[in-house]
């Protein structure tokens, strides 16, 4: 989309191994985000996408390897002290909490934000950037369409305030013109507020279209790696992705 | 016959409102937690002897030593959820279910052993001759007990609606991993639970105790009332752990009028073997968001 903003490091992995049980899911697997920068990663079902992203979220721990964020291992810190880092998550399949209203499941993204005075601020951030969410605020959560769970739910991680967003299977389950208007304002964060983003997305149009550096991850293994456009034009991405 | 029907059902609702208060602890602490905590009627009996040593022994005046029996066995809960429960976080169920039975066994011992099996009353500060209320008569300490639950009731109902801390809660409730991502520490959202849960069930020990005789193995029954309401309402469901309290209070309160007192336990099992045939995710339909 846009040439990087600065090269600094912001969150390295090196070599993680991870699994369930028996079951190795990740195996060596390291990757690079830059400061300023959209990183896609591309890969099928199973691939362990998810299980990369809950591992650099802290939902899920390595079993070897290390993770480290500006500068610090983070490999051992929980979850809410990530998030409190400047780490968010956009969970897959969204994970609204339906019995809240609207605005309580966006209030409760700010939950982490040591500086609350700044929560009015966030919130009109989130209800300019959908103003349907704005409307619906009173509504239950479980209540919306699939397109606005997903905006409230882009909209609940922007309230941390955060410096790195991980996006799982944003377009999951959504009519085109939903996505189409979630990726304008996804693309329009990003040029507002500093921060970086890890694409994880099925749709790989759209995945190479937003970053400028991706991954391919195949039944845990990172095959490929490199500038988005050149992954666009490589013949076996072609083929078995892009299915031309 | 009238006077005796309202007079039962008065009686039954100020037993009902305790039973509400010992399920709300448990049946929050399941919802929350998925931990089924047979340590319950503990934190009960611990409430009742603890008012009992306060004004007993201490001479402590007898509100004051409430409030601070509550207090005191929320810190036992507490130290009991972060070295017992914590560390078994995400284990099975069956796991926690056999440590809270151990701790309860552990506790009801300690109990005997240091307060003896005679049954103990706590002294009050208010004599306890029934009042005339119209028909209905009604001594103060049962007075007393329905009002200090209903308000313990309202003020943890506001604090699960209202502040941020139970918005969290639901929000954990609802959708864990989602509140973690929120920044929610989870683990301090449990131990608060834990905590709370523990001081709703020593509250209402205490309010009981005041009425009736407290002893170490009076946790039994209770724990027994608690999970009848938790079926009745529904596992982890707030306001039907409230209804399911009041109803069996009352059906206790009618049936040992007009039945026979002898059979006043067995009344709420009748209810759970009826609920569990006919509508087993109780009374209030499927389980309701916290």
């Amino acid at each position: 989309m846009t040439e990087p903003r600065e090269k600094l490091e912001l969150l390295t992995v090196r070599d993680l191994d991870a699994g369930y049980g028996d079951a190795q899911i990740l195996w060596g697997v390291s990757l690079g985000i830059a400061q300023g920068e959209i990183v896609g990663l591309l890969g099928g079902n199973g691939a362990g996408k998810t299980t990369l992203l809950n591992i650099i979220s802290g939902l899920n721990s390595p079993k070897t390897g290390s993770i480290h964020y500006l500068g610090e291992e983070i490999t051992h810190v929980n979850t809410y002290n990530r998030v409190r880092s400047g780490i968010t998550q956009i969970p897959e399949g969204r994970q609204l909490f339906p019995g809240l209203t609207v605005r309580q499941n966006l209030l409760l993204g700010s939950f982490s934000l040591a500086d609350k005075s700044r929560v009015p601020e966030e919130l009109d951030f989130v209800f300019d950037l959908f103003p349907i969410l704005s409307e619906r605020q009173k509504q239950l959560a479980g209540t919306l369409s699939g397109g606005e769970q997903q905006m409230c739910a882009l909209g609940r991680g922007l309230m941390s305030n955060p410096k790195l967003i991980l996006v799982d299977e944003l377009s999951l389950g959504l009519a085109p013109v939903a996505v189409e208007r979630i990726v304008e304002a996804l693309k329009k964060v990003y040029r507002e507020k500093s921060l970086s983003i890890l694409v994880v997305e099925q749709d790989v149009h759209l995945c190479l279209e937003l970053s400028t550096t991706a991954y391919v991850l195949e039944t845990g293994h990172i095959v490929k790696q490199g500038p988005s456009e050149e992954l666009a034009k490589d013949p076996q991405i072609r083929k078995s992705y892009l299915g031309i | 016959m009238l006077t005796e029907v309202l007079q039962q059902v008065i009686n039954g609702l100020v037993m009902g409102s305790t039973y509400a208060l010992t399920a709300v602890g448990l049946t929050m602490i399941f919802g929350m937690m998925r931990v089924v905590n047979f340590t319950h009627g503990e934190f009960y009996m611990l409430g009742g002897f603890f008012a009992f040593q306060l004004t007993a022994s201490l001479h402590l005046n007898y509100y004051v030593s409430v409030v601070v029996a509550i207090l005191a066995v929320m810190a036992v809960g507490f130290v009991c959820e972060r070295v017992l429960l914590a560390p078994l976080r995400g284990k099975s169920i069956d796991t926690t279910v056999l440590v809270t039975i151990g701790l309860s066994i552990f506790l009801q011992n300690l109990a005997l052993l240091w307060w003896g099996p005679t049954p103990k009353s706590i002294p009050l500060p208010f004599s306890n001759t029934p009042l005339q209320w119209g028909p209905v008569v009604l001594t103060w300490s049962r007075i007393l007990a329905v009002s200090i639950t209903f308000g313990l009731i309202v003020l943890v109902h506001l604090l699960i609606q209202k502040s941020l801390l139970g918005k969290a809660m639901r929000a954990t409730f609802q959708e864990k991993d989602a509140a973690l991502l929120a920044g929610v520490d989870v683990e301090r959202i449990y131990a608060f639970t834990f905590t709370l849960g523990a001081g709703l069930a020593a509250g209402a020990g205490v309010l009981l105790g005041s009425i009736f005789l407290i002893y170490p193995s009076m946790g039994n029954i209770a724990i027994l009332k608690a999970f009848i309401v938790v079926i009745l309402g529904g596992m982890g469901n707030f306001i039907g752990a409230i209804c399911g309290g009041l109803i069996l209070g009352v059906t206790e309160g009618l049936g040992a009028g007009f039945v026979s007192s002898g059979y006043k336990d067995a009344i709420g099992f009748v209810l759970v073997i009826l609920i569990l045939m006919f509508r087993p995710s109780g009374l209030f339909g499927k389980a309701r968001r916290l």
